[in-house]
């Protein structure tokens, strides 16, 4: 996710284009917490992309003389009730959590921009709707929510991916709409407006690539949120259904086995974890390059 | 504004929510794909089971007909019937209710204490190691998904010292784990806000005057500085509060509670219709109240909510 285009940048400063963003990489760089987060969150993306290649078996591959083994040399993470290798199912759980979370991410991230955006530049009886709608979406949990839209369109990878969708946007809705409100305002904004630019130029060239800092912020908390709840929908059986790999779901098959083979539970709910906690780092890390107050 | 205005203003807000609400939990059945009658008649029904339950649900009526029916219904205590026990589902939601409310109760109770408590600690020794480490344990707390935190409650005190019930209700001790997993998450938040807050508000003026005028470092914190840095603090905690509700579909299945949220759970399972939209009609409704409390109470707490 880069900022603004280039156009927008060129036009805000005679200074070379790259300078304010290079500054903000430089304050993103010197950000422990928030490069911990990116490298955390890095190091589960490589796993996933390189999952085929590395997992030393097969996820599925059934191995009835070999069920609930605790780790040993041959199973770093031991094997679940039916003899699978944990690691592997792991590595490839990651594919499944990170494919959810950017998915989630990137319907929920535009088309609450969007939304967000119209509502706060153009205020009026849209906006009116538009917050009402939200806070009334906002009155419930997100996994609650996305539970009554899995009840519609049962579960399964691509309606787990929309429910958790739909129950987020309104969260950017909110961030989106009070950063436009207050780009809006400003001088520049104004005074495009006053030379006659049209509302979509302004809109596309000046107000959202600067309310777009506090958007990219909610994105990374809203992975973080998107992957527990996702993770959650799994653990209940009406996430990402088998054969897909997804740790919720190890999570839960692990319950019955958890006085014998505890490790079945507590490996997929550490990947969980970790994977949860480099994405809040992340989030903390853009707020403080950023300088954004989130709620 | 006086606070009859602010009170009169938020209800109306809240009904607004709710009805606002009742049209989406009353659209769910709409958006099913296929024959409503069918899918609430369940696999196997007959032609006639089939017919019955249509003119029932009066779906040979136009949806808006069918909307304030069902709404009427809402009012009279008429929430329709179990698909699956044929028996009406208010009477199974209110008693399922309870139990979670005990359970959100208790967790929210042990999550604003120890979070205050350790908030306070932070803060008072902010930027030390204790400080640092506390943080670390908030944010791993925060991270970690709440059915996990449950099924490793499970595994230290139920199987390895074997002191408290894995699972079930009745005894005050089964309360103990689903309370301390269903806070797990709220713990962290409620601490990083205590802290940030405290820590604001230490900075502030009249606590100088406090210390300088004499009075002990215990008073100065818990009388002067602490109330002070409690507006956002309970705001979290209402908002906590409220949102245990969902916590409570993931932690009651753990601990096989006998709450709304594991009846949603098993609900949305087996498509029972009716019970899925009263659950998420009631979950709504005790959100809504709790959100309405939470902003009565700062605004007695600070006059300013009100006024501004």
């Amino acid at each position: 996710m880069v900022m603004g285009s280039p156009a927008a940048a060129a036009g805000s400063a005679p200074t070379p284009a790259s300078t304010p963003r290079r500054r903000l990489l430089w304050k993103f760089l010197a950000s422990r917490v928030g490069m911990v987060g990116l490298v955390v969150v890095l190091l589960y993306v490589v796993a996933a992309a390189l999952a085929p290649f590395i997992a030393p078996y097969d996820p599925n591959a059934v191995d009835l003389m070999n069920v609930a083994a605790p780790p040993s040399a041959s199973h770093w993470m031991g094997t679940d009730q039916f003899g699978r290798d944990i690691l592997s199912r792991i590595l490839f759980g990651a594919q499944t959590s990170l494919l959810l979370g950017f998915c989630v991410v990137g319907i929920a991230t535009v088309v609450g921009t969007a939304i967000g955006t119209v509502a706060g530049y153009f205020r009026g009886w849209v906006e009116r709707v538009v917050v009402f709608v939200t806070d009334v979406m906002m009155t419930m949990p997100t996994i609650i929510t996305a539970l009554a839209i899995i009840t519609i369109m049962g579960s399964g990878l691509s309606s787990t991916i929309i429910a958790i969708a739909i129950a987020a946007v309104p969260r950017v809705v909110r961030v989106a709409r009070s950063a436009v409100l207050q780009v809006r305002e400003l001088d520049f904004v104004q005074s495009a407006r006053s030379l006659g630019a049209r509302d979509r130029t302004i809109i596309v060239q000046h107000v959202v690539p600067n309310a777009l800092a506090p958007v990219i912020v909610q994105a990374s908390l809203l992975m973080a949120e998107a992957v527990l709840v996702g993770a959650g929908l799994g653990f209940l059986g009406l996430g990402v259904a088998p054969p897909l790999a997804e740790w919720g779901q190890m999570l839960a098959e692990g319950r019955g086995y958890l006085r014998a083979a505890p490790f079945i539970s507590v490996f997929p709910g550490l990947a969980i974890i970790f994977l949860v906690l480099g994405l809040n780092l992340l989030g903390d890390g853009l707020r403080d390059t950023f300088d954004v107050r989130t709620r | 504004m006086g606070i009859l205005t602010f009170v009169g203003r938020r209800l109306i807000n809240g009904v607004l929510v709710l009805a606002a609400l009742s049209v989406l939990v009353f659209s769910i059945l709409q958006l099913v794909p296929g024959d409503p009658a069918l899918t609430v008649a369940g696999m196997g029904a007959s032609e006639s089971d089939i017919a019955v339950i249509r003119q029932q649900l009066g779906l040979d009526q136009p949806v808006w007909v069918q909307f304030f029916t069902w709404i009427a219904g809402i009012f009279q205590g008429d929430w329709g019937v179990s698909v699956v026990s044929k028996e009406p589902v208010l009477p199974i939601l209110l008693s399922r209710l309870g139990m979670t409310l005990l359970l959100a109760v208790a967790g929210i109770f042990v999550a604003a204490i120890v979070g205050v408590l350790l908030g306070v600690n932070a803060a008072l020794r902010a930027n030390t190691a204790a400080d640092v480490g506390l943080s670390v344990v908030a944010l791993i707390g925060v991270s970690a998904p709440i059915f996990w935190i449950g099924l490793i409650l499970q595994l230290l005190f139920s199987i390895q010292l074997g002191v408290l019930p894995a699972t079930g209700s009745g005894t005050f001790w089964h309360l103990v784990l689903p309370a301390l997993a269903i806070g797990g998450n709220s713990i962290g938040i409620i601490m990083r806000m205590t802290r940030s807050s405290l820590l604001e508000v230490l900075r502030q003026d009249f606590v100088r005057t406090a210390r300088a005028k004499g009075l002990r470092p215990g008073v100065v914190i818990y009388k002067h500085a602490l109330r002070n840095a409690f507006i956002p603090v309970i705001t979290v905690i209402g908002v906590q509060f409220a949102y245990l509700m969902g916590g409570a579909v993931l932690i009651e299945t753990v601990f096989v509670w006998p709450g709304i949220g594991k009846l949603l759970a098993d609900s949305v399972f087996r498509r029972d219709f009716p019970m899925i939209q009263g659950a998420i009609l009631i979950i709504g409704f005790f959100f809504v109240l709790v959100n309405m409390l939470v902003d009565l109470a700062y605004s007695l707490i600070d006059p300013r909510i009100r006024l501004g």
